[in-house]
């Protein structure tokens, strides 16, 4: 099961939060608000979750919803173990 | 001599840097460098600017070489094609001293590239670094980038299948600045190291960049090495701990992949 620290991790070393990463709460806000977070650190979040956690993503599954808050991300990561 | 040069490539000038030296002097390594394209190419081009400097350093002779329609070189992305690529390939190996070894080193879908051009020379060693494993992977990437765009704009939603579709009846489509033909799509799919094992080339080195040293090799690439291997290659494989600097947001260095990839070179 990924756990929300898993996916936290990912994404803080993807965006490369340093500190910040630790500061990420299931809460927090990631598209439009992490000014990181474009379109081109989506497509590198889903690949290092692919590649770290074993998931395969289908595209069309994707939506906004789903990089809305880290809770959202964590969810979507374990609807698809 | 260090220098940055155009070669003539069957479609249009080729930019390339390398440290070559006058033909027939000593014995020395003769290595092409394959970058990866689109946006992996800028952020990773100092990484391989910085080995292709350390191995010329070493005496040998080095090429790296933009592909036509990436980097400086001639030509849109759009109009590139997998032919194109691999006659760029050949004409930069023979730029290289007929005499000696020739070594390739790949980087991404670079790597890929490289694979796929050991079986038409006479090569000493393959060395992948963080190899895509598949084409396949590329164009997922490059679509997602598409789709990850529409998830913050406006505009209508496309899918996947629908982008696809798109490229299956040859549209060209625009992904960050980038036209993606429907040919170079096809083209990139047909790609995939398991099927193509560098049966002639002597060794493979295979380096992948992870986030701490204990992890293991991906899943991905360890079945292809496991495949090649069954048919007879002989493959060192390491982890270098880096952030894997072709996709960071700031431009990061990672002097360990240049440090493993030159021991590969050493003696």
């Amino acid at each position: 099961m990924a756990t929300f620290e898993q996916v936290r991790q990912i994404v803080g070393d993807v965006l490369q939060l340093g500190d910040r990463t630790a500061k990420l709460e299931p809460e927090t806000a990631l598209l439009g608000n992490i000014p990181e977070f474009d379109s081109m650190a989506v497509v590198s979040v889903i690949t290092a979750l692919e590649d770290q956690l074993g998931i395969f993503v289908e595209d069309d599954d994707i939506t906004g919803d789903t990089f809305e808050t880290l809770a959202n991300l964590t969810a979507f990561v374990q609807s698809k173990i | 001599m260090r220098s940055a040069f155009f070669l003539d490539g069957v479609a249009g000038s080729l930019f390339c840097i390398g440290a070559l030296h006058a033909r027939g002097e000593g014995q020395r390594r003769k290595i092409l460098i394959v970058p990866p394209f689109a946006e992996e190419m800028n952020k990773s081009r100092h990484v391989l600017a910085a080995l292709s400097e350390g191995l010329a350093a070493a005496g040998h002779d080095v090429l790296m070489l933009d592909l036509f329609g990436t980097g400086d070189s001639e030509g849109d992305f759009s109009e590139a094609t997998l032919d194109i690529w691999r006659a760029d390939l050949d004409t930069a190996i023979r730029c290289l001293d007929p005499q000696g070894n020739l070594e390739l080193v790949g980087l991404r879908a670079g790597a890929l590239l490289a694979a796929d051009t050991v079986n038409r020379h006479e090569v000493k060693s393959l060395t992948l670094l963080h190899p895509l494993a598949e084409g396949r992977q590329q164009l997922t990437q490059m679509l997602r980038l598409r789709l990850a765009g529409g998830l913050m704009g406006e505009g209508k939603k496309e899918t996947a299948a629908q982008l696809r579709q798109r490229l299956e009846q040859g549209e060209c489509i625009e992904i960050a600045g980038y036209g993606l033909s429907g040919r170079l799509a096809q083209d990139l799919e047909s790609l995939a190291l398991k099927k193509n094992p560098p049966t002639c080339v002597a060794q493979v080195n295979w380096i992948e960049l992870a986030a701490a040293a204990d992890r293991p090799l991906m899943p991905a690439s360890r079945s292809v090495i496991d495949a090649w291997r069954e048919r007879g290659s002989a493959i060192n494989s390491s982890v270098v701990v880096c952030d894997q600097f072709w996709a960071t947001q700031e431009i990061a260095r990672c002097p360990g992949v240049v440090r493993e990839t030159m021991k590969y070179f050493a003696g």
